[in-house]
């Protein structure tokens, strides 16, 4: 009777490993693949991007740990990029661009239409919240970035979602609620609009705001469920987006 | 037609890329779609990969171990979700590996801590229990920089 070492246990009480059958072998070489740049990867990341005696004086300046704010250069450089340089391509009423802050909001709703780049850069911060909430996930693979720490990323950029999304709803309740003269403004979209988009963009809001605020983190540590369920309110947000455009 | 004609395909093709209308499931379907593709690997998982615990030992009133079959090779520091059907059928729980990787076994050291993890210590020791075990994941990260972590032990 021959006894593991490692787990004390006989090997005749352990389960028989399993055969290998016609499809895992068909699949063996992308396996192998995988493995190989899995590991040239990690071997990257441990060499340039981690903390190692070389590397910390450059690299631990640089990183800001602060209760749950853990951000470091590389992500600074990346999503400020992506929350800020939006408007260079998609916008041109960003609340942070000087020309919008001399000429006041007209340029802005005039040259956009009323506040439909806003309403484009909700979309682009939902593609950017979208991507990394699957647990397996293509950036786990290319990038070896596990889920738990991707997860912040969806965090902030949920939260930056809300920023041009306030915008849009103030642009339209400029055009609900505005003067005639801004409504002569904003006509150039008018044809676009539907009696129920506002209906719609209403309800996404709404909906929007309650997934954020359901989400803080003492609601996630104490009230995990009424998160949970609450968090799957972004189907119907995403239909409602669907049907607002 | 000349032959170089044939360069209008590819040319066309990538100038008139159609964006789907409405514009907003451009921004939508590829983050969706990674989102429904985990949950059919989820799913196919939780129908075919079922796992049969080989033992289950209670410690007190409050700590317990489940020790069962190895289905996959993990590293040191990561965890996995599991589901135990007969305390809840929906509940997925992320549970850090107790055991070495090279050992032939995986356990999981579980305390009383809630509700789920109080059905798992009211779980009887004699019956064999078939659970499922999703995983690995995570990566095993030491923050240098973090002060609120002064003292570390790590084991190798």
């Amino acid at each position: 009777m021959v006894v593991s070492p490692q787990s004390g246990l006989a090997d005749a009480e352990l389960p028989a490993p399993r055969e290998k059958g016609f499809v895992s072998c068909l699949i063996r070489p992308f396996v192998l693949c995988g493995r190989g740049y899995a590991r040239a990867r990690d071997w990257i990341i441990k060499t340039f991007f981690s903390f190692t005696l070389l590397t910390a004086p450059l690299l631990g300046p640089l990183t800001w740990h602060w209760w749950a704010i853990d951000i470091n250069i590389l992500e600074l450089l990346f999503f400020g990029g992506v929350f800020a340089g939006r408007s260079h391509f998609c916008c041109s009423s960003h609340p942070w661009s000087m020309r919008v802050l001399i000429l006041g909001w007209s340029e802005g709703i005039t040259i956009g239409g009323s506040g439909s780049d806003y309403g484009i850069a909700t979309g682009i911060m939902t593609l950017v919240v979208l991507l990394p909430v699957a647990k397996n996930n293509i950036f786990k693979y290319l990038f070896g970035i596990p889920f738990e720490r991707m997860i912040k990323y969806h965090r902030w950029a949920g939260y930056y979602l809300l920023v041009p999304l306030f915008l849009h709803a103030l642009m339209g309740m400029y055009w609900l609620l505005g003067a005639e003269e801004i409504k002569l403004i904003l006509l150039a979209e008018a044809e676009f609009l539907s009696d129920y988009t506002h209906i719609t963009g209403t309800i996404a809001w709404g909906v929007a705001v309650i997934i954020v605020i359901t989400s803080f983190h003492l609601m996630r540590k104490y009230k995990y469920e009424y998160f949970r369920l609450c968090h799957f309110l972004f189907l119907v947000f995403l239909i409602v987006a669907v049907m607002h455009e | 037609m000349s032959k170089s004609h044939t360069c209008f395909w590819p040319f066309s093709s990538l100038t008139t890329y159609p964006f789907p209308r409405p514009l907003m499931l451009a921004f939508i379907l590829p983050g969706l779609a990674m989102y429904c593709l985990d949950g059919v690997l989820l799913l196919m998982r939780y129908w075919t990969r079922s796992t049969k615990t080989i033992s289950i030992t209670q410690y007190d009133e409050s700590l317990c171990k489940l020790e069962v079959e190895k289905r996959f090779s993990y590293k040191s520091g990561q965890y996995a979700f599991i589901l135990v059907p007969r305390v809840s059928r929906w509940q997925w729980h992320p549970i850090s590996f107790s055991s070495a990787p090279q050992e032939r076994t995986i356990t999981f050291h579980i305390r009383d801590t809630g509700h789920w993890s109080r059905g798992i210590n009211r779980l009887s020791e004699e019956e064999s229990c078939t659970i499922k075990v999703e995983g690995p994941y995570g990566k095993v990260r030491v923050k240098p920089t973090a002060e609120r972590s002064a003292n570390r032990l790590s084991i190798t």
